[in-house]
């Protein structure tokens, strides 16, 4: 297995229930998908939970894979990111409170934001150029929504804005960025 | 709520991938993506879109326990006991018994009449077989592709033998599909055939170029 083997390449081989090709993947992109999980339920166990239900359905879902589903790591980003958006949603699970160890300083911490590491070299350049074109507090509900799995109300108390604002940006926000990703297309 | 409006239809939609989407209205949201195919179309085109955004998350190695418990869930290792053991012991006779009817009726099962001592199977990584390869004695081989795959629509798999220092030689396609296909021996490949079969996955639209290594391989067995 080369390293520089593509995802697409890696996804291919475990349809056809290779190994190799499954630990391969899992080493390239858990801790993507571990990093969204810990943000999005604040909570180790469950993240960890999540990670493993999800890469089950990776590896039995591999053949349904399909570029045009979009880059792999979109595609194991829905897998995962349904899974978790699930579990909160139905409301079974009470979130914890913050870890104040290091790892968890770490998340929490503002350091570079999402559009920085989209600009990077691993990143997406023309999601990035959509997202600037949205104002910052409409563009901050989104990634609140995004990353953290909040709620119109959540968003509206984190942002100390009115909840009939909040849910406009985040509907305004989405279809702009439809559009323009359409664009790009 | 009218799912049949478009705008309507497609802003649920995000707002589900999101996440904003909640409570009771989640509830019936998901109700109808089970009987409306444009919802769910909808949903997928909103996971495709937002999920661009999961690149951007920080990395954080995961505890080593979910890979170990991704292989214990996927993977199981067959269960190890001591040589003693008696169900051991009974299991080895019976798969030795099996093993034997194997032997004594592959041949007429897996091999048309004619077929010479040219046997291979391709096994997966986790010892399934793929497919059985038979030679003829016209030198054509049969190729059984035993159950239907899974294949990436844009992917084939491809088969080569693999004989000394040189290049892999392309025998043909493999069939995915769960079927027999039947591929003639390359002239420039002389009797006796010898050396490791090699498959390799490659896309459909490429020409195949000779691999430096296969996905999988197997040797011949005699019969």
């Amino acid at each position: 297995m080369t390293p520089g083997e593509s995802l697409a390449a890696l996804l291919a081989r475990c349809a056809l229930h290779d190994r190799r090709a499954f630990e391969a993947l899992y080493q390239q992109t858990a801790p993507t998908l571990y990093g969204l999980l810990l943000k999005l339920t604040r909570d180790r166990e469950l993240a960890a939970d999540l990670l493993q239900e999800g890469f089950v359905r990776v590896w039995q879902r591999a053949g349904d894979y399909r570029p045009t589903l979009g880059q792999p790591l979109t595609w194991l980003g829905s897998i995962i990111r349904h899974l978790a958006i699930d579990r909160l949603r139905r409301g079974d699970h009470r979130r914890r409170g913050e870890l104040d160890d290091d790892g968890w300083a770490r998340l929490a911490d503002d350091g570079p934001g999402p559009e920085e590491r989209l600009h990077g070299e691993q990143g997406d350049a023309t999601l990035a150029g959509c997202l600037e074109t949205l104002d910052p507090e409409p563009r901050r509900a989104v990634f609140l929504a995004y990353y953290e799995g909040l709620t119109h109300d959540a968003i509206a108390a984190r942002l100390e804005r009115p909840l009939g604002t909040v849910k406009a940006w985040v509907r305004r926000s989405l279809r702009r960025l439809k559009t323009c990703l359409e664009e790009d297309a | 709520m009218n799912i049949h409006a478009p705008p309507l239809r497609d802003s649920l939609a995000a707002e589900y991938v999101l996440g904003t989407l909640r409570g009771a209205a989640r509830q019936r949201f998901e109700r109808l993506l089970a009987a409306h195919p444009a919802l769910r179309r909808a949903v997928a085109e909103w996971e495709r879109r937002l999920n661009r955004l999961a690149v951007a998350s920080l990395s954080v190695a995961p505890p080593p326990e979910v890979w170990r418990g991704l292989e214990h869930r996927l993977f199981p290792a067959p269960a190890r006991r001591p040589w003693w053991d008696s169900l051991t012991l009974w299991r080895g006779l019976t798969l030795a018994s099996v093993l034997a009817v194997v032997v004594i009726l592959a041949p007429q099962l897996a091999t048309p009449p004619e077929a010479d001592a040219g046997f291979a199977a391709i096994r997966n990584r986790q010892h399934e077989v793929l497919w059985t390869v038979a030679r003829a004695a016209d030198g054509r081989l049969h190729v059984s592709n035993l159950r239907a795959m899974t294949m990436p629509p844009d992917q084939q798999c491809l088969l080569w033998l693999k004989s000394g220092d040189g290049p892999p030689v392309m025998l043909g396609t493999l069939p995915d599909d769960g079927s027999v296909r039947t591929l003639p021996m390359p002239a420039s490949v002389a009797p006796p055939v010898q050396g490791e079969l090699w498959v390799t996955m490659q896309p459909v639209a490429t020409a195949p170029q000779p691999p430096t290594q296969p996905l999988f391989q197997t040797r011949w067995q005699a019969l």
